[in-house]
């Protein structure tokens, strides 16, 4: 039983059946749309215009002594998630290592990376380690640490494509129709974390963390949409949406955009509408000779690719037709320009699909796992006695606050792609034809993530 | 279940058609709307070349 993958909750006395929403939500895109192309005839998101915030509050947040103190709470935070993986409670529910991992890192940083910019950078523990070992070797042998490997340019944000099916992976599919135990996660932390040193060992810390490192990539692609972000160790704000335009200019951006996308579709549908399909794979394994814990693995492995694959078809047949318009770039460009677009979709769905299980879980993590970590009976700051409070938002709420984030999320992804249109096209008529066919994939998504929450909910 | 697993959604279908009609017409706009004009940049080239 997968305890912690949703926490979503049946909807009570809509006013209108649930799939009219889609109808409404498809409305507004195309309404947006209407007003984009005969409002919105220059490019205005291209340029970051970042401007730097007064030097003492750059001073007060960006020093040597805030930057060692966010990386020792980075690296005390991996310990604990270790230490209570391997030493804890093996009930998921009462330890700190699943409830942080799945949701106070996993989805808060994603919120505070929106807000605030790229702030993992500054709590990453495997960068502050990496630069405490960096360090120390230019300490004894009076000179840097070799960097044996340059990152090949090609393998962009691969690795972290690749980091992130895997995580959701460990998630949804590792416990083999279980959740994953403490153990399990405390033994992909300590797989994940020695294959971080080895990339910073081959290709230098700051380079593997800025390129290949998972969750550096993953948080540092929603922090595209804040306004603020620092550059070296002065803080800036740019204009509201100018960030993400930036972000797509390195292979394997399209595929993270698209895989974030998947994971949350296929958690979405994992017990709601791919439900029968895997059940059905599931079947099928088992007739093979697989143990059941194994059918489930590879039932679900596949549809969480068909999943990724079925939505980067959607993407590539958006760009397609975009290609089709007079002075389109190649495919491939193409691909790669307006791979930003998705991030607030990938928001959007994250938020759809996980705002009640956050509100839910983060009450937990904030009071009954916050004083007793390891589920051991303790009570460090007074706070073990309390609990989930399910009543904090009624269940009509949250089906309106997934609706908003979905319709909001894709009204921003088509803005972002008629100003890259724009940018693209050499004139304003060309740019709004290449974006009916953008129009057509935004309200596919809108409708499809709409269909996995009234199927999940109901 | 021995059916195919995606043929088994056809039974329900009811399910999830609302979900897919606004797509279907949107779609089919666009499509519509691309090909006018594609039509019409043809007119012009002629027009042009004549």
């Amino acid at each position: 039983m997968i305890l912690l993958a949703h926490a979503l909750v049946g909807r009570k006395d809509l006013p209108v059946p649930a799939w009219l929403f889609a109808w409404g939500a498809s409305l507004v895109l195309v309404i947006s749309f209407a007003l984009l192309s005969v409002a919105w005839t220059q490019a205005r998101l291209q340029r970051e215009e970042w401007r730097p915030l007064p030097r003492w509050i750059s001073r007060a947040l960006l020093n040597p002594a805030v930057e060692a103190l966010c990386g020792l709470i980075g690296v005390g935070l991996l310990f604990v998630v270790l230490y209570a993986g391997f030493r804890g409670i093996s009930d998921p529910t009462q330890n700190f290592s699943i409830v942080f991992v799945f949701y106070t890192f996993w989805l808060g940083l994603v919120l505070l990376s929106v807000l605030f910019g790229d702030i993992f950078r500054a709590f990453n523990p495997w960068r502050a380690l990496g630069r405490v070992a960096s360090g120390g070797f230019r300490l004894v042998a009076a000179q840097p640490a070799p960097v044996p490997l340059r990152y090949p340019d090609w393998l962009g944000r691969w690795p972290a494509v690749l980091g992130v099916l895997l995580f959701v992976w460990l998630e949804l599919i590792a416990g083999g129709g279980a959740s994953p135990s403490p153990h399990d996660v405390a033994v992909g932390t300590a797989i994940y974390s020695a294959i971080t040193f080895l990339g910073m060992a081959l290709f230098g810390v700051e380079e593997w963390i800025g390129r290949g490192e998972t969750f550096n990539a993953y948080f540092g692609m929603f922090a595209r949409l804040s306004v603020f972000e620092a550059r070296g160790r002065e803080l800036g704000t740019r204009k509201f949406l100018t960030g993400a335009p930036q972000w797509a200019s390195v292979p394997g951006a399209a595929a993270l955009v698209l895989a974030s996308i998947a994971v949350t579709s296929f958690d979405g549908a994992q017990e709601g509408a791919l439900s029968g399909a895997i059940r059905w794979t599931f079947e099928r394994c088992s007739d093979l000779g697989f143990s059941l814990p194994n059918s489930f693995r590879v039932a679900n492995t596949i549809w969480l690719l068909i999943v990724f694959a079925g939505v980067s078809l959607l993407y590539w047949l958006g760009i397609k037709g975009m290609h089709t318009v007079r002075g389109s770039p190649r495919s491939k460009e193409l691909s790669r320009s307006f791979a930003h677009t998705l991030i607030p979709i990938a928001l959007a769905y994250l938020v759809a699909h996980y705002f009640s299980a956050f509100l839910y879980q983060e009450q937990a993590q904030f009071t009954y796992i916050l004083s007793d970590p390891l589920g051991h009976g303790s009570d460090l700051f007074g706070t073990a006695g309390g609990g989930i409070n399910y009543g904090i938002v009624g269940s009509n709420t949250v089906w309106y606050v997934q609706v908003a984030a979905l319709v909001i999320g894709h009204v921003v992804a088509l803005t972002l792609a008629h100003d890259r249109a724009l940018a693209v096209y050499d004139n304003v008529r060309n740019a709004s034809r290449s974006q009916y066919f953008m129009l057509a994939v935004m309200v596919g998504f809108t409708c499809f993530g709409l269909f996995l929450l009234s199927q999940a909910n109901a | 279940m021995s059916a195919l697993p995606l043929l088994a959604h056809v039974g329900h279908w009811y399910l999830w058609v609302p979900y897919l009609v606004p797509v279907v017409i949107v779609l089919g706009a666009s499509l519509r709307a691309f090909r006018q004009q594609r039509h019409e940049d043809r007119a012009d080239d002629q027009a042009g070349r004549g």
